[in-house]
Parts: C-alpha cells; sequence; structure tokens
C-alpha cells in the first residue's frame, strides 16, 4: 500500500468517533482542573490551620505569663494590631481568575 | 487570525492565569487529543478519562511550556507518558489478577479497507502504533512526533516505515 492511500484512509478513521466541538468536555476538563485546584488549597489550609494551633498550643504558657504582666492598654494595642493585620493580609495574596 | 497565532495568544493568556484561553485550547485539540488516546488504548472512556488527565496536567504546568514553541507535540507528549504510566499499572494489576482482557475498540468505523486497518493497526507494537497514528493520521511531522514521544527522529521514521510495511502485509496490499 502506498503512503498517500494508507495516510487517506488513517486520516478518514483518525477522529471519526470523535465530535469537533464538544462543549461537554471542555467544561469536564475545567471541573476537574477547578476540583484539583480546591482540594489542594483545602489541604494547604487544613495544614497551616494544624501548623498554626501546634504552634500555638507551644507558645501559649509564655504568652499567658507576658499577657498578664502588661497593662490593659498595652493589651488593648496588640489586639487592635491582630485584627488590622487578619484584615490587611487578604489584600495582598494575590488575586484568582 | 490562524489557528498557530490564535493558539500562541491563547497559550501566553493560558500561562498568565486565564483559564477561558486555556479552555480554547483545550476546544482546539481535544478530537485529535482522544482519538490519538482511543487509537492506543482501544477504550473510548479510559482514553477520554486519560485525556481529561491530560490537559488538567497541562493547565497545571503550563508554566513550564516554552511559548513560542508549538503546543501540540508537548501536549502529546505529556498524554504519551500518562498513556504508558497507566499500561505499566494496568499490566501489574492484569498480572496480579491472571485476567485476559479483550480490548474494545469502542467504535464502528466504514467497513472494508477502513475496517481492516484499525484491526491490522492494533496488531503494531505500542510504540510503532503511536508514531503510525501521528504522522499518517494527525498529521504530525516525524520531527513533531519524536518531541511527543520521547524519540529519537531515526526511530520515529524507522518505526512509521515499518508499522506501513506491517500494515500492508497484514492488509495483503503492496507496499508502494
Amino acid at each position: 500500500m502506498d503512503e498517500p492511500v494508507l495516510k487517506n484512509a488513517m486520516k478518514d478513521i483518525w477522529a471519526v468517533d470523535v465530535p469537533a466541538h464538544d462543549g461537554r468536555f471542555v467544561l469536564a476538563v475545567l471541573a476537574r482542573a477547578e476540583q484539583r485546584r480546591f482540594r489542594r488549597e483545602l489541604f494547604t489550609i487544613i495544614g497551616l490551620a494544624t501548623a498554626a494551633i501546634v504552634l500555638l498550643a507551644l507558645v501559649m504558657p509564655a504568652v499567658e505569663i507576658t499577657w498578664a504582666q502588661l497593662p490593659s492598654l498595652s493589651n488593648l494595642a496588640i489586639l487592635g494590631l491582630l485584627a488590622a493585620i487578619t484584615f490587611a493580609l487578604p489584600q495582598f495574596l494575590p488575586a484568582r481568575d | 487570525m490562524t489557528d498557530t497565532v490564535a493558539e500562541t495568544a491563547w497559550v501566553r493568556s493560558a500561562q498568565a492565569g486565564s483559564a477561558d484561553a486555556f479552555g480554547r485550547l483545550v476546544h482546539m485539540h481535544q478530537q485529535s487529543l482522544r482519538a490519538f488516546l482511543r487509537r492506543l488504548s482501544g477504550n473510548a472512556a479510559d482514553a477520554d478519562d486519560l485525556a481529561q488527565d491530560t490537559f488538567v496536567f497541562a493547565w497545571e504546568h503550563i508554566g513550564r511550556f516554552e511559548a513560542g514553541r508549538s503546543f501540540r507535540p508537548w501536549l502529546f507528549g505529556i498524554a504519551w507518558r500518562k498513556q504508558r504510566e497507566r499500561k505499566r499499572s494496568w499490566l501489574r494489576l492484569l498480572k496480579r489478577e491472571s485476567a485476559a482482557a479483550v480490548p474494545d475498540t469502542g467504535f464502528t468505523p466504514d467497513p472494508g479497507l477502513k475496517l481492516d486497518l484499525v484491526k491490522a493497526a492494533q496488531t503494531l507494537p505500542l510504540e510503532q502504533r503511536a508514531a503510525v497514528f501521528l504522522c499518517l493520521g494527525a498529521e504530525f511531522t516525524h520531527a513533531e512526533a519524536a518531541e511527543a514521544l520521547a524519540m529519537p527522529l531515526g526511530t520515529v521514521k524507522s518505526h512509521v516505515a515499518r508499522g506501513r510495511e506491517k500494515l500492508s502485509v497484514t492488509l495483503g496490499v503492496p507496499n508502494g
């Protein structure tokens, strides 16, 4: 069989069973990608939260002692600073598509 | 805008994080990629699942793709590696279960030469089949196929020539 004949026959059968336009497939790919991203981010958040809990548990006794020794005005200032950081931090994270 | 120019623009946008641009790339290549994987695996559902995995992997690693190069060989290279990984894990599973599987071709092409061609192609070794389908079916150049299959150019040319020869012998048609 010469190449052009084989090539033509091969081209004819090549994608006979796959539609040229398949919106459902495209959506399925994007949905799968989004699910994987969500799962990855969820695991990252769970990991970070666990690390934060462990760290807090370790440093809490020392923090409590220091906290008790500070005047109440300083305590309020620290609380305000923590609240400001909590609200400001998301503004610096990169925006997503 | 030609396909190549549009593709380059979509690749750049996808690299900048645009899911919409990546969706366009999926739309552009889904037919030939799914066809390639269906011809290799012989099972439509598994091939489509693998095609989705390939696109998701490409989306997650598109930052590594060098803009300006051809996107298609890179994409098919991912599919080829994934197909081989999956085949190896299937082989392990089959060995464990000692079960013989009958491949489901998943489609019914025209009778006559084309049907024979499908059956004959299934008898080729995997590397040869991949090279033949890419070069003769998907109209890849030998260089593009070599890049996608991670094989030297000479090996791809030899696979295509031997594959064509075997197909001619199997189909009982003189090789021209």
